[in-house]
């Protein structure tokens, strides 16, 4: 990679600012930024909503040489919105004949504490860089993502240093012009914590949340059922 | 057997709604009532991940619009095909919208199935899942994708049976009714 390289993230989270996609997304630009790569930001959800804010990420994922997708698992795949954001991005690419093909990484986290859930929405990723004309660089796939609970990845505990030490390898390959180490594929095939003790503290979590709203008799409502008997 | 057609046909690709209407009416022409959302001409805003739909107001999304008309639908039907040209190997944001806003039917409690983690089911009965996805140019790997995208979906909305279709866009209008003869002689069992 050249001096005064320049990567685009795109956070595909629609809840932005307070989102794991973010935290995942800004520590891996802040190890890009030691490598000498400065790194731009994008909720794409919001950008979506301005055709300024949309040309704006154009201009940016399409002048970037790396370009980082974060998001989180939504339905086995990508949240709606993101997909809209990479129609565009490829629209755009197809109607301009690029003369750069950047790196493309997809780095997918879900509230499963196995990664692999997180597989199929990495190889839709990869079939987008395939047609925009990206060169692909690989997918990060996290799981236990839901634990980090949007905050800073590197404050975040020593449970997650096996994704903080993905990423790190991640972003010194990258800023070489290379892929995804699979070393750092190996880092994150172990979830943060085991399948069991997720389950349990996450299920707990969930009722808290209720608990907090009032609404923890009603956890396991049927709501249509009453609606479509 | 209640059929619940999702069409998320891209307003530019509508002449791939001819799709939506071979497959309405090969399923009325086996005495199955039939009823067709186009995606795109209903008012459904993304899902913004605030997981109300689980903790505030359990089942029931926070947003009134028609996705929450299209959940109730979708967990009272017998089949729910999802239709779409493919994207990616995924689907299209028409259709991803709406699934998107399907969480509500299921638990955020987890359990296991085939040794993975997922939410746990809200309802007794969910729907079979017919996953037909249109290709608008050839694509061997977008048809691999798709074919695991509607797998995924089948554990996690806890179908009973599922099938997915990858259809070339030139003849989807004309190959889908036999498509469709052949999902309901396997899927005899669905009352």
């Amino acid at each position: 990679m050249t001096a005064h390289a320049k990567a685009a993230l795109l956070i595909g989270s629609p809840k932005g600012s307070q989102s794991n996609s973010l935290s995942i997304g800004a520590y891996l630009a802040s190890r890009l930024k030691t490598c000498g790569i400065d790194t731009t930001e994008f909720f794409v959800h919001q950008s979506l909503r301005s055709q300024p804010a949309i040309d704006s990420l154009l201009v940016a994922a399409c002048s970037a040489d790396i370009l980082i997708v974060s998001f989180p698992l939504y339905v086995d795949c990508l949240p709606a919105g993101l997909i809209q954001g990479l129609d565009i991005i490829a629209a755009r690419r197809c109607m301009e004949p690029p003369l750069k093909k950047p790196l493309f990484l997809a780095v997918c986290n879900s509230g499963f504490p196995e990664p692999q859930h997180s597989h199929v929405a990495i190889e839709i990723c990869r079939s987008f860089a395939r047609k925009a004309a990206f060169t692909w660089a690989g997918g990060l796939p996290i799981g236990g993502g839901a634990a980090i609970r949007g905050r800073p990845l590197d404050r975040a505990g020593g449970m997650f240093s096996n994704i903080r030490a993905a990423l790190d390898l991640t972003a010194k390959s990258l800023a070489d012009g290379g892929n995804v180490p699979r070393k750092a594929l190996t880092l994150l095939s172990k979830p943060p914590v085991p399948a069991w003790l997720y389950t349990f503290v996450g299920s707990l979590g969930w009722r808290l949340r209720a608990l907090a709203n009032k609404s923890h008799k009603y956890l396991r409502a049927r709501p249509y059922d009453e609606q479509h008997p | 057997m209640n059929v619940l057609v999702l069409n998320g046909i891209a307003k530019e690709n509508s002449g791939l709604d001819a799709v939506s209407c071979a497959i309405c009416s090969t399923f009325q022409s086996a005495d199955c009532p039939t009823s067709v959302f186009r995606l795109r001409d209903h008012h459904i805003a993304p899902c913004v991940g605030c997981y109300s739909c689980w903790t505030k107001t359990p089942g029931m999304c926070v947003i009134d619009d028609d996705a929450r008309d299209i959940a109730g639908r979708f967990i009272s039907s017998d089949l729910v095909v999802f239709l779409c040209e493919i994207t990616y190997g995924g689907y299209s944001y028409e259709l991803k919208k709406a699934l998107d806003r399907m969480i509500p039917l299921i638990s955020p409690l987890f359990h296991k199935v085939n040794r993975e983690v997922h939410h746990q089911p809200r309802y007794d009965k969910y729907p079979s899942i017919l996953a037909v996805g249109i290709l608008v140019e050839p694509d061997q790997l977008d048809v691999e994708i798709f074919h695991r995208l509607a797998g995924r979906n089948a554990v996690n909305f806890d179908c009973p049976s599922y099938a997915s279709v990858v259809l070339d866009a030139h003849s989807a209008a004309t190959a889908v009714t036999s498509e469709v003869h052949s999902f309901l002689k396997k899927a005899g069992g669905i009352s």
